[in-house]
């Protein structure tokens, strides 16, 4: 059955249309599938410089995902996903102070998703106060392995 | 109210009561995000700046989340997503979202020339916070 399905146009745009920017949802195109998410705090005492966080997702395939980290506690500030690239980044030891905060790397993260787990990998260059960390996670029930 | 109710919509070959969550095109039983706003803007860094920062304002009351791409920086020829930038590229960037904006960073070493980017953001009803 070739003509199935549902499509909703935004404001002015008639069925008729065949760009799909013009769709606020059309089922032709697949949607992002939030399957999981969740928050979870973590965070590092004095003296120690790494932690681990491994969120298990439940699907059978390596999954899409997206993560924000507040990095410093009470800052409000979530950033997007990794602060780092790989553990020879020359940026790791720049500490970057604006507006009266320090941001990554001061606290930085490092991320993967495999077929059963979220990892996430906080890591400091300044072990001498402790460090609070919150995150938001979303995995999506789609296939972001290549 | 019955325990089974709702749309779902499987991709063309795929049944929908057997279908694998990675097969179905939409289903009301997952929720997807919801663009709230979808913004441009432009971003000048000056010759031997070595910091600058955007900012896309919203009136959400909750952290958002969110997405940032730009177009190429110096020394680069890709249009990307952020966060990005890895040694030995003389360019960083990340990004992060409180409840009332969020703020595009750019971090410069080594001295660079002028150059202009463009910034867009992509700013979800979804709460992160």
């Amino acid at each position: 059955m070739p003509n199935y399905g549902m499509k909703v146009t935004n404001t002015g745009y008639g069925m008729s249309e065949t760009d799909p920017r013009r769709y606020a949802f059309w089922s032709k195109h697949m949607t992002a599938k939030i399957f999981k998410q969740g928050s979870g705090t973590t965070g590092m005492e004095i003296g120690v410089s790494e932690v681990e966080v491994n969120i298990a997702h439940g699907l059978s395939f390596i999954p899409m995902y997206m993560l924000y980290s507040q990095l410093k506690g009470g800052s409000g500030k979530w950033f997007i996903n990794r602060t780092k690239m790989t553990t020879g980044d020359a940026d790791a030891g720049d500490q970057y102070v604006h507006g009266g905060y320090t941001y990554p790397p001061a606290v930085e993260v490092g991320l993967y998703i495999d077929a059963t787990h979220l990892h996430l990998h906080y890591k400091t260059y300044d072990n001498s106060v402790a460090h609070d960390i919150h995150y938001y996670y979303f995995i999506f029930g789609d296939k972001g392995g290549v | 109210m019955v325990d089974n109710y709702g749309v779902k919509i499987t991709e063309d070959g795929y049944g929908v009561a057997s279908a694998n969550i990675e097969n179905i095109a939409f289903s009301s039983a997952y929720p997807f995000f919801k663009v709230y706003s979808d913004t441009t803007a432009g971003l000048t860094i000056p010759l031997l700046s070595t910091a600058e920062s955007l900012t896309f304002n919203h009136s959400l009351g909750y952290v958002p989340a969110f997405m940032l791409y730009s177009t190429a920086f110096i020394g680069d020829s890709y249009g990307r997503m952020i966060p990005r930038g890895v040694s030995p590229q003389p360019v960083f960037s990340t990004g992060y979202a409180t409840s009332s904006n969020v703020v595009f960073l750019i971090k410069l070493y080594g001295g660079q020339p002028e150059f202009s980017i463009t910034v867009r953001c992509i700013i979800f009803t979804d709460k992160v916070s």
